[in-house]
């Protein structure tokens, strides 16, 4: 047991008998009442969001996580696929844990899986990922515009707002905390 | 933006505050900021540092407590109880113990202000007319907090007055509630959840009306307390009383504020003693603190204090603290 005001942003912590994702955390303390600390909390079981203020003296429990390493094999309706790359079981996460991340997930690399007692709870990605883009449909004539932008799709499914200049076949690095388009990588 | 720019700014704001009180006849003052019997405040820790009292005669030095105010009405009011009138002060305030935050500073500017034979209405359009002054966007709202609990938490405010009222209502709207919360920390967990994250944090906001349970020096009629709070960007800035001026009322509030603390500060103090009491009677009046810091902040479009103070604690002093944390 820790006392509240430890609880960071990317740490597990255990609310209602459930793993949470710290995703936001502030300190407030009103001007004429005591400390607290304002977060914005993800169950990693299903995705659902909860926003908690929890008084920094009070006692919170961590979530007991620990990680694996798996690769990505595929994905479908039931979720996304996994083999540990230790002992080759296969996994398989579902689509509400993973709404934000799945999208970015790339066949055959591996990732650090979070897992919570025997459940895969999250998937930890690079904040940059480079893809290939397998679709682009060309510039509207005359569309010279600066700054603007058109849709592609990528190799995994995921679609991008990109400069116009990007064809199908380029290589685009994504911010895939924002899923914006950063820049074209050249091999 | 970059320091010099910053700096300027704030020296702007500054000159513009006291053009404006000046202006209506408010007396700029100076008053200390050691105390050797501050007013005790539940939830603020103060720093306490030593005076050293040289005995020449039998070589000896005694030691006696101070403390740093973490605002100057302690002073201000007895000013105002000496028949001052109407007076202001900028001043720097201190408050120890709060996390790291982006709108907290251990040493941070207060501007106060006493208007004699006023209230906190006559304070909160006073207030409206010094933003538009310094050159604050967006029409004012003002709101009464159970509006606010109504419309953006679904409390229904005035019909929580017991623990276990407020305890459902909270329940209701998905607060994990602990059977140990009193009412007033499920008040400000509602407050701070649903309340405070959606003010409009495009044109100023004023809440007034809190519930009297919160204890303050704000005159009261047992259910609400005549009491406002300022927020700039959905950042609280300014606090206003209708002053409590019975001493009988006001040696009520200094024992049980100071038995709180007895219970559960780290720093604690002696309360002062006949505070505000005959001949020292403080005037009808009404009192603002506003946080300088935070307005420079919402006026130059800064999101750290840590920006707007040109020595920030945090940042030339953390490194060095860390050493000790071993």
């Amino acid at each position: 047991m820790a006392k509240a005001g430890a609880i960071e942003k990317g740490m597990y912590i255990m609310m209602k008998g459930d793993p949470y994702l710290v995703a936001e955390r502030e300190f407030v303390s009103p001007g004429k009442g005591s400390a607290f600390v304002r977060c914005k909390l993800k169950n990693a079981k299903n995705g659902s969001v909860l926003k908690e203020t929890i008084k920094t003296s009070e006692n919170f429990e961590e979530a007991n996580v620990y990680d694996r390493s798996g690769q990505y094999l595929y994905g479908d309706d039931s979720g996304f696929h996994f083999m540990d790359t230790e002992t080759y079981d296969q996994f398989e996460i579902s689509p509400d844990v993973l709404s934000e991340t799945g999208k970015y997930l790339k066949e055959g690399d591996s990732y650090r899986v979070i897992m919570w007692e025997s459940d895969p709870i999250d998937v930890v990605i690079p904040m940059k990922m480079v893809y290939e883009v397998t679709d682009a449909p060309d510039a509207i004539k005359g569309d010279t515009v600066t700054g603007a932008t058109k849709t592609v799709v990528c190799e995994t499914g995921l679609s991008v707002q990109v400069p116009i200049f990007i064809h199908t076949g380029d290589k685009i690095r994504v911010n895939t905390e924002t899923g914006e388009y950063v820049e074209r990588v050249n091999d | 933006m970059e320091l010099r720019k910053i700096l300027q700014e704030r020296a702007r704001i500054i000159a513009s505050i006291r053009r404006f009180f000046s202006g209506r006849n408010y007396l700029e003052v100076e008053t200390p900021h050691l105390a050797s019997t501050p007013i005790p405040e539940r939830y603020i820790e103060l720093f306490r540092t030593t005076l050293l009292r040289p005995d020449y005669r039998t070589d000896r030095v005694y030691e006696d407590d101070l403390y740093l105010l973490p605002s100057p009405e302690y002073y201000l009011k007895q000013l105002l109880a000496a028949g001052i009138g109407d007076l202001f002060e900028i001043a720097h305030a201190f408050r120890n113990y709060e996390s790291t935050s982006a709108v907290h500073s251990p040493e941070f500017t207060m501007l106060e202000w006493y208007t004699v034979n006023a209230d906190s209405t006559e304070s909160l359009a006073l207030t409206v007319n010094l933003l538009q002054d310094l050159g604050v966007s967006g029409e004012p709202l003002v709101l009464t907090v159970s509006d606010a609990f109504g419309l953006y938490a679904d409390i229904d405010l005035p019909a929580c007055r017991d623990r276990d009222s407020l305890a459902r209502a909270c329940g209701r709207i998905g607060i994990d509630v602990q059977q140990t919360e009193s009412w007033e920390e499920l008040f400000q967990r509602a407050f701070l959840t649903r309340v405070e994250p959606a003010l409009p944090a495009e044109r100023p906001v004023f809440l007034t009306a809190y519930p009297a349970a919160i204890s303050t020096l704000a005159r009261s009629d047992g259910t609400w307390a005549q009491r406002w709070e300022l927020y700039l960007g959905g950042i609280e800035t300014a606090n206003c009383y209708t002053e409590e001026t019975n001493p009988e009322v006001i040696a009520r509030f200094l024992t049980t504020e100071a038995q709180h603390k007895r219970q559960s500060s780290l720093v604690t103090h002696p309360a002062p003693k006949d505070f505000l009491s005959p001949p020292n009677r403080l005037p009808e009046c009404s009192g603002v603190a506003l946080g300088v810091d935070r307005l420079v902040m919402h006026l130059t479009g800064a999101t750290s204090i840590s920006e707007v103070i040109s020595f920030p604690l945090s940042a030339t002093m953390h490194a060095q603290f860390r050493n000790n944390e071993e």
